[in-house]
């Protein structure tokens, strides 16, 4: 009663109602399995209460019907239903899921049940119910009251798919910050490869993100921030500070450099080394720049309020062309004031009479124009000597002429110093020290006044009018008092000649304040001369200019300098044209003297002076260096004189060579005191001496690298000189071949040849084109060679000796060689083909008449049995006997022409041999001899039985022929292997191992003439009636049907040897197969494929046309080459082409060739007598299969079968093959 | 009697375009009891073919306007159960082609090469229509 309410209320009504049992059986009946245990009653009364209690919707459906029994709360809310529904039908509660998940679900429970273990799966519920709620289903088989019921846990997962949600949308919540944060913001990993870059990252650095991604951090960086930068990664990456901040520099797109605030931390999950790094970078360049800007103009103001008068001013310098703090001697380039000033104080206008913006950016004029040239030197020096000191301070003086081109002195002090962005800042104040100078000036011609009276001393107004004048120089105007002078124009004494120049002193020296140096002469009143040097300055007084001069007579000197200038200037003139100069080495002073023209050879400003002996011996080529030192060295210790030829190098970099005179001097005590001497130019001739040494070296270089062999001879035959290709020819060594003569190493045969082109063509062309000839080696053989010769002929022309180039031709006489046997071998096969279409064009006729001729001869003769006189039976008898005659010369020439063709078989000869021979012996003479050597261990070889015998027996008469009644036949049959040998029929070229059968006479031997000929059809040298010239043709028909060749050695007077060649089976597989087999035939079968099938003969293209169509191929028969060409290139319908080779029009090689070109791949076949000759002679020309004729239509088929599929393997069938 | 050979008498068809062979041909065939049909080309056989019942041809195989080999080939399509002697005369044609093995390929029973005699041809074909 207990366990049945239990159980009820575990399962509440729906357990009742549905097993429709009364909660008091169930409870009576202990035995009965669906009767609890009271202990597992109590259980489940406990599970229920859990259940009831539980987050987890639990579901228990029934196994059997699937109508949900039980389901707790949370179960009953997903599918809305209430207790007293239950047990709810299957169709029921399936209606709470989404219709498309109902299908899974159902399977689910199935599979639960059929495997007895639970299973999982994830659903959604009816979406019209419950805004699309995500369970998580375990099914879970059990056993309850010995009912199989299946237990559903479910845990809602809409709420954790919710939180994926809201991940994502964090996630890209934070990619928003992240891409829009105002801080720039890279992800970088160990190898300092930025992996991810935000927009101001991006912005910052003025780069696409594209750009940044991938890219070093170093390349964005400033190199020094970027090293400190990494030291840190590397102490964080090590297990240090995992967050760590610094100013850095970064570089942008644009090569600007940008302030930033670094923060830079190792991600989480970075070790062993490896990781990443999340870099902020708060862009600081603005901060920095106000930061600098109010620094600045406390600087500036602070200046200004120090240096009140004169002017300041500011450069900022670029690090680039005026000056790169990477170079380590920090070297200035330009001077400062050379470029546009950043700032310029007002200033500047009472220096230079230019206002400030004249010099302010934008404008090209700067202040370092206005300053003397003289004076820029020290300027530069300067400020390059304060930028390495610490305080970067410096000081200067120097002049500028100001806009009114007056002369100021100024004053500067400045400082330097580099900044933050590695650019150059030197800021300073000038001041106006004119007026301290000129008060210096004037005290200087004051001192030099009273220190010197013999200086004549003046005072002007600006118009030339003496104010005052000292004694001295009332002397020097040729006055006697003052008062002759005082009050008049300085122009009245000036010589007319420098009136002008007097003028414009005067404006001078008004502008410039002072002029030092200026030459004049006064004319005197007793008619002499007189050349003054003046310096004058000027001075105002009460607001008047007056210039005060001082005169110094410099006549005497003048004159002097005048006659040594002109002895001078006869000097250089002489040096000039000699290109010759003079120099002085004083050891004293450790300096040179140049004359004028030295400088010029030298090539050398005189304004910047001699250079030192140290500086001109720097410009001494290295080679000559040595020698140099060495004359120099010896002319000091033994005194006396030194001539040398020495190479300079001129400040161009260019070579001069220069002959070199020297004196050694002395001074009083003895001791070498100079050196004087002359320098003369001698490139010229030097340069040619150098031409000629070079064109020695090159035509040297030439005759010893030459591949062509090259030597001289003397007129007398001597040979004077060789090179090394010419000894590797001839063998000969060097000191071996010199006094040789030619006629030495010429074989007797060539003298004449070469005596004759000496005498007709060198000596009277002065060479000769080359010819052939031979030589001979030192190994005594004879090698052929070709020459070409010159003629040497000494100053007055006679001929002095001959310069001759040969080539060893033997390689090339090979290759000829080889070329004409191919040519001769290819003309024979076409001879061959063309008896042979002769033989085969008569033989139908013949054969068809013979055929008339034998048959009415034996049908008359079958009627004269009857009659009677035997005469008229013995006329057809004779009938019959010649038309047999002539049916066995048809058969022979047939045979030579391959008619006879069998496709033989592989076999061993020697039996056959012997038969053969036990034949013909009864047939020779009995005074003939006949011997054999039949190796019994021959290779098989291909050959027709009967085909052998029948060579075997015409060589055999031949040689019995041959010989007449006495001698000797000797058969020997063996293996062989021949060497580069030629086929006396077909010319082709033998090499390999073969079996040889050879047939030996000892009769007359055979004449060049007839050699060449014997294997002709209808050739013969028997009389008329005694051969029929067949008999060779046939050999040769035979053999090389069967791939034979024939070698004849023959010596007139002592025989003749024909070695007939097979090729030995196992050495060369034949590659035609065997008669096909019926059901091999259908493989061979096509699949109407459009053929296009050539030859000109119209029967053989129809029989071959007939044979491709019964099996199955679409074919078009086609006899002119020409419209076959047409055909194949202009329409695509073909597969493939089957073509003659020998045809009017164009040949089928050249017919493939053009269509290969067309279509690379075209399939197609070559049908050829000449097929073996094809096949061997351009096996690398041919892709193509070559089949002989006659043509095996077995062979055919199957090759043709092969071309088609090889192409189109991957091509697919075509629908309907099958049903064919 | 010779109403009933003429009935049994097998029927010959010969083709050759050498007047006198053909000629020949049918003199030489004349008395061995066979009805002889004779045609100049394969065209003309065709033609010939058509109309008649022929029990063996015996062809040249070289002809011009249909030559034999396609004149073997047409007649075996059409009449399967045909005997076929086939002459070659071996001329360039013929050496050209293996036409022996092509005409055996193509349905001839015998391949006679010319100059044959007599006897020869009467076995050749004694022996197909023995057969037959």
């Amino acid at each position: 009663m207990v366990a049945g309410a239990l159980a009820g209320g575990w399962l509440g009504g729906a357990w009742q109602r549905r097993r429709a049992l009364p909660a008091a059986v169930a409870a009576s009946s202990p035995a009965s399995p669906l009767t609890p245990s009271l202990e597992s009653l109590a259980k489940l009364s406990q599970g229920r209460q859990i259940a009831d209690q539980l987050d987890e919707a639990i579901w228990l459906v029934d196994a059997e019907t699937r109508d949900l029994m039980y389901c707790n709360p949370p179960a009953a809310r997903l599918v809305e239903v209430s207790e007293n529904e239950l047990p709810l039908p299957s169709e029921r509660w399936l209606q709470a899921i989404d219709p498309d998940h109902r299908p899974a679900v159902v399977s689910a429970l199935s599979s639960a049940l059929s495997n007895d273990d639970s299973t999982v799966l994830e659903f959604c519920l009816q979406a019209s119910r419950q805004t699309s709620r995500w369970l998580h289903l375990r099914i879970i088989p059990v056993v309850l009251f010995g009912h199989r019921m299946l237990l559903g846990v479910s845990r809602d997962l809409s709420e954790l798919r919710q939180a994926y949600q809201d991940v994502a949308e964090n996630e890209a919540r934070f990619r928003t910050i992240y891409e829009h944060a105002p801080l720039g913001i890279c992800v970088v990993n160990e190898s300092d490869e930025i992996l991810d870059a935000n927009r101001e990252f991006c912005r910052l650095l003025g780069f696409e993100e594209e750009e940044l991604i991938g890219r070093p951090m170093r390349s964005i960086s400033h190199e020094q921030d970027w090293q400190d930068e990494q030291r840190l990664c590397r102490q964080a990456l090590a297990g240090g500070a995992p967050v760590f901040g610094l100013e850095k520099r970064f570089r942008t797109r644009e090569g600007e450099i940008k302030w930033a605030q670094v923060r830079v931390g190792l991600q989480p999950g970075s070790k062993n080394g490896r990781g990443s790094f999340i870099v902020q970078a708060q862009d600081l360049t603005e901060q920095l720049k106000a930061m600098w800007a109010a620094r600045e103009s406390q600087r500036q103001l602070s200046t200004l309020i120090g240096n009140l008068a004169g002017m300041v001013y500011r450069y900022e310098l670029p690090p680039g062309d005026t000056w790169l703090p990477s170079d380590p001697t920090c070297r200035l380039r330009r001077m400062h004031h050379d470029h546009q000033a950043e700032f310029v104080s007002e200033g500047i206008r009472r220096l230079s009479g230019y206002g400030s913006s004249h010099f302010l950016s934008g404008n090209v004029f700067t202040f370092g124009a206005l300053i003397l040239p003289e004076d820029r030197a020290d300027i530069l020096r300067a400020v390059q000597s304060a930028l390495h000191e610490s305080s970067g301070r410096f000081q200067l003086v120097y002049r500028i002429r100001d806009r009114a081109g007056s002369l100021r002195w100024l004053s500067e002090r400045g400082q330097v110093q580099i900044n933050e962005d590695d650019s150059l800042r030197i800021e300073g104040l000038v001041v106006d020290i004119s007026a301290e100078r000129l008060a210096q000036e004037s005290e200087l011609v004051y001192r030099t006044l009273v220190a010197d009276t013999y200086t004549g001393f003046m005072t002007m107004n600006q118009f030339g009018v003496v104010v005052d004048a000292n004694q001295p120089y009332v002397s020097m105007v040729g006055g006697r008092s003052r008062n002759d002078v005082v009050g008049e124009s300085i122009y009245s004494w000036t010589a007319p000649d420098y009136r002008e120049a007097t003028a414009s002193f005067i404006q001078r020296v008004e502008r410039m304040g002072f002029v030092r140096d200026f030459e004049v002469e006064y004319l005197r009143p007793d008619g002499s001369r007189i050349s003054l040097l003046v310096n004058a300055v000027a001075t105002s007084v009460a607001g008047n200019l007056q210039i005060k001069s001082l005169f110094f007579d410099i006549t005497s000197r003048k004159q002097s300098e005048q006659a040594l200038a002109e002895s001078r200037n006869l000097l250089a003139e002489a040096q000039r044209i000699a290109r010759m100069g003079a120099w002085r080495w004083d050891f004293q002073e450790r300096s040179l003297w140049f004359s004028e023209e030295l400088f010029r050879l030298f090539d050398r400003d005189p304004r910047g002076g001699a250079p030192t002996p140290d500086e001109l011996f720097e410009n001494v080529h290295p080679e000559d260096k040595l020698s140099v030192r060495e004359a120099v060295s010896r002319i000091v210790s033994h005194g006396g004189h030194a001539s040398l030829d020495v190479r300079l190098y001129r400040p161009d970099g260019c070579v001069r060579f220069f002959h070199v005179e020297a004196n050694l001097q002395h001074d009083r005590q003895g001791r070498p005191e100079r050196l004087i001497g002359v320098v003369q130019d001698i490139t010229q001739t030097e340069l040619a001496e150098e031409a000629r040494r070079e064109s020695e070296k090159r035509y040297r270089a030439l005759f010893d690298t030459n591949i062509d062999g090259i030597f001289f001879v003397s007129m007398d035959g001597r040979i004077e000189e060789a090179n090394p290709a010419f000894l590797d020819i001839v063998g000969y060594q060097r000191n071996e071949i010199t006094g040789l003569n030619y006629r030495d190493i010429t074989p007797p045969v060539w003298h004449s040849l070469d005596e004759e082109v000496l005498q007709t063509r060198i000596l009277v062309a002065g060479y000769c084109e080359s010819y052939r000839k031979e030589i001979f080696c030192r190994d005594s053989s004879v090698k052929p060679i070709s020459v070409r010769a010159w003629l040497v002929r000494d100053e007055h022309g006679q001929p002095l000796r001959v310069m001759a180039m040969l080539r060893d031709i033997t390689d090339l006489k090979r290759i000829e060689q080889d070329r004409e046997q191919l040519q001769r071998s290819l003309q024979q096969a076409q001879k061959m083909e063309a008896i042979g279409h002769l033989t085969g064009g008569i033989a139908h006729d013949f054969n068809n008449i013979l055929t008339s001729i034998l048959g009415y001869a034996d049908l008359a003769m079958r009627r004269c049995v009857t009659e009677e006189g035997g005469r008229l039976s013995n006329y057809l008898g004779q009938i019959h006997t010649a038309g047999e005659r002539a049916k066995e010369l048809i058969a022979q020439m047939l045979l030579f022409s391959r008619g006879g063709s069998s496709p033989g078989k592989i076999q061993t000869i020697s039996p056959l041999l012997q038969g053969s021979i036990k034949m013909l012996r009864p047939t020779l003479p009995a005074s003939l001899r006949m011997r054999s050597h039949i190796s019994h261990t021959l290779p098989a070889v291909l050959v027709d039985g009967v085909q052998l015998q029948q060579v075997v027996m015409n060589l055999v008469i031949n040689g019995r022929d041959a010989m007449g009644d006495t001698g000797e036949i000797l058969v020997v049959a063996r293996e062989s292997f021949v060497e580069n040998a030629v086929c006396a029929s077909c010319h082709a070229r033998v090499h390999g191992y073969f079996v040889e059968v050879a047939v030996r006479d000892q009769g007359t031997g055979v004449p060049d003439e007839v050699l060449a000929r014997m294997f002709d059809p209808f050739y013969t040298t028997k009389p008329v009636g005694k051969g029929s010239g067949m008999g060779l043709s046939v050999v040769h028909g035979i053999v090389h049907e069967f791939d034979g060749h024939i070698l004849v050695t023959t010596r007139p007077g002592s025989g003749t040897t024909f070695r007939v060649l097979f090729p030995a089976a196992g050495h060369e597989e034949r590659a035609l197969p065997g008669p096909a087999h019926a059901a091999c035939r259908d493989l061979r079968r096509g699949q109407g494929e459009r053929i296009l099938v050539l030859d000109d003969e119209p029967a053989v293209a129809n029989m071959v046309g007939e044979l491709l169509s019964s099996m199955g191929y679409q074919v078009d028969v086609i006899t002119d080459s020409l419209q076959a060409r047409g055909l194949l290139l202009e329409s695509g319908r073909y597969q493939a082409l089957i073509t003659d080779q020998v045809m009017p029009g164009i040949q089928g090689y050249e017919l493939i060739r053009d269509v290969r070109e067309r279509r690379p791949d075209f399939p197609v076949i070559l049908v050829s007598a000449q097929a073996d000759l094809l096949v061997r002679q351009a096996d690398k020309l041919i892709n193509w299969p070559v089949l002989a004729k006659p043509i095996e239509p077995d062979l055919l088929l199957a090759t043709l079968r092969e071309i088609l599929s090889t192409r189109e393997p991957a091509m697919d069938i075509p629908v309907g093959v099958g049903n064919e | 009697m010779a109403g009933d050979s003429k009935v049994a008498a097998p029927v010959l068809l010969i083709v050759d375009d050498d007047p006198q062979l053909l000629s020949y041909l049918i003199d030489a065939l004349e008395f061995s009891g066979y009805q002889l049909l004779k045609a100049k080309n394969g065209r003309e056989a065709l033609e010939i073919a058509a109309q008649n019942h022929v029990d063996v041809l015996l062809t040249d195989l070289v002809m011009p306007e249909r030559d034999g080999v396609g004149l073997i080939r047409q007649l075996k399509e059409r009449q399967p159960e045909l005997r076929v002697v086939a002459m070659s005369g071996r001329s360039r044609t013929d050496l050209s082609v293996n036409s022996l093995e092509l005409v055996r390929v193509l349905g001839a029973d015998v391949v006679l090469q010319k100059p044959f005699t007599i006897d020869e041809l009467e076995a050749a074909i004694g022996q197909l229509v023995g057969c037959h």
